[in-house]
C-alpha cells in the first residue's frame, strides 16, 4: 500500500464523520438549556410621574420661557397702573429737553380719592 | 439573535453569549461541537457508537457548565472539547480492559456517513479496513493520527490536546501512519489498490 493511498483513505474518512443522532442532539440542547444562567436583566426602577406644574412649565418651554413670561405679565401690570400720559412719554420719546423741565407724572393722581362730597 | 447569524460568530464568543443567556449561542455550539466530539470519540473507541455518544454528551454537559467562567481568547474551544473527550474516552478504555474486552473483536461495523448506494461499496469496505487498523494503534499513536488526519487539526494544537510537545505528536503521527500501513498492506489487493494502479 502506497503512502498516497493511506492519505485518500484517511481523507475520505475525515469526509464522512459518524453524524450524530437526533436523539443525542436533543439531549444534548437540553442539557444546553437546562444548565444555561438566566440571561442578565437590569432592575425596573419606578420612574416619577412628573406633576402638573411641571408639564406646564415643560410645555411652556422650560423654566427660561416660564421666567420671560413672568416678567411680561409683571411689566404689563405696570404699564396698565401707569398714567397714560407716562405711557406716550415711554412710546413716542418726547424731546429730552422738555422731558427735562417738565414734571412728569408717572403715577395716576388719586386725590379724588380723598375728595368729600 | 435569529440561529442562522451565529455562522460568522467564534466559537469562544459564543461561548459568552452562551453564559450571557443566549439560548441560539446554546444551539449553534451544540450543532458545532458535538458533531466532532462524536466522530473523535467514535474512532477512539473503535466504532462503539453508544459509548461514543456517552462520551460527546459528557464532553458537551462539562462545557456548558464551564461557559461561565470561560475566558475569551485563551483556548480554543475545540481543543479543549477534544481534550476532555480524550480523556473521557481513556478512562472508557480502561474500564474495558479491566474488564478484558477486546476493543477490535467487539468493535461494531463503522458507521458510514453517506448513503448506502451499491458503488460506494469499496469506500465502506476500506473505511472499515482502516477503523479496524485504527484500532491497533497504541492510544496515543491513534489520537494523534485521528486528531491530525480525521479532524484536521494542526500539530500544536494536537499537542495542546494531548498534553505533550510538537515533536513528540509528530513522533506519534509519523509511526501511527507507518502502522497503518503496515496493517492495511495485507488487504490492499482485496480493498482494491491493486486494481486502482493497474486502471491507471
Amino acid at each position: 500500500m502506497q503512502n498516497s493511498d493511506l492519505d485518500d483513505l484517511l481523507a475520505l474518512a475525515a469526509m464522512r464523520p459518524p453524524a450524530p443522532s437526533p436523539a443525542l442532539m436533543d439531549r444534548v440542547t437540553a442539557d444546553a438549556l437546562a444548565l444555561q444562567p438566566q440571561p442578565l436583566t437590569a432592575p425596573r426602577v419606578a420612574v416619577a410621574r412628573p406633576g402638573l406644574m411641571s408639564r406646564l412649565v415643560k410645555m411652556l418651554g422650560g423654566p427660561a420661557a416660564m421666567t420671560g413670561v413672568t416678567s411680561a405679565a409683571l411689566f404689563g401690570v405696570v404699564l396698565g397702573y401707569l398714567d397714560p400720559s407716562t405711557l406716550d412719554i415711554l412710546a413716542l420719546g418726547q424731546a429730552a429737553d422738555q422731558a427735562e423741565t417738565e414734571a412728569v407724572d408717572f403715577f395716576p393722581s388719586v386725590d379724588f380719592l380723598m375728595t368729600e362730597g | 439573535m435569529a440561529f442562522d447569524a451565529t455562522n460568522e460568530i467564534p466559537d469562544d464568543a459564543l461561548m459568552v453569549l452562551y453564559a450571557n443567556g443566549d439560548r441560539q449561542a446554546a444551539l449553534a455550539l451544540a450543532h458545532r461541537i458535538t458533531p466532532r466530539v462524536l466522530g473523535y470519540a467514535t474512532r477512539l473507541l473503535g466504532g462503539d457508537r453508544a459509548e461514543a455518544e456517552d462520551v460527546a454528551q459528557e464532553t458537551m454537559l462539562r462545557l456548558w457548565r464551564t461557559a461561565p467562567a470561560w475566558r475569551q481568547g485563551e483556548t480554543k474551544v475545540t481543543t479543549w472539547a477534544y481534550r476532555v473527550a480524550t480523556n473521557l474516552c481513556i478512562d472508557r478504555q480502561r474500564s474495558r480492559r479491566r474488564k478484558g474486552q477486546v476493543a477490535l473483536d467487539d468493535a461494531p461495523e463503522p458507521v458510514d456517513g453517506g448513503p448506502g448506494a451499491e458503488g460506494r461499496m469499496q469506500d465502506t469496505q476500506r473505511l472499515a479496513a482502516l477503523e479496524a487498523a485504527l484500532a491497533t494503534l497504541p492510544d496515543r499513536q491513534r489520537q494523534a493520527v485521528v486528531l491530525r488526519h480525521l479532524e484536521g487539526l494542526t500539530n500544536p494544537e494536537i499537542a495542546t490536546v494531548l498534553d505533550i510537545g510538537v515533536e513528540a505528536v509528530e513522533s506519534l503521527t509519523a509511526r501511527g501512519k507507518r502502522a497503518l500501513a503496515a496493517a492495511l498492506s495485507g488487504q490492499k489487493d482485496a480493498l482494491g489498490y491493486k486494481d486502482d494502479r493497474d486502471a491507471e
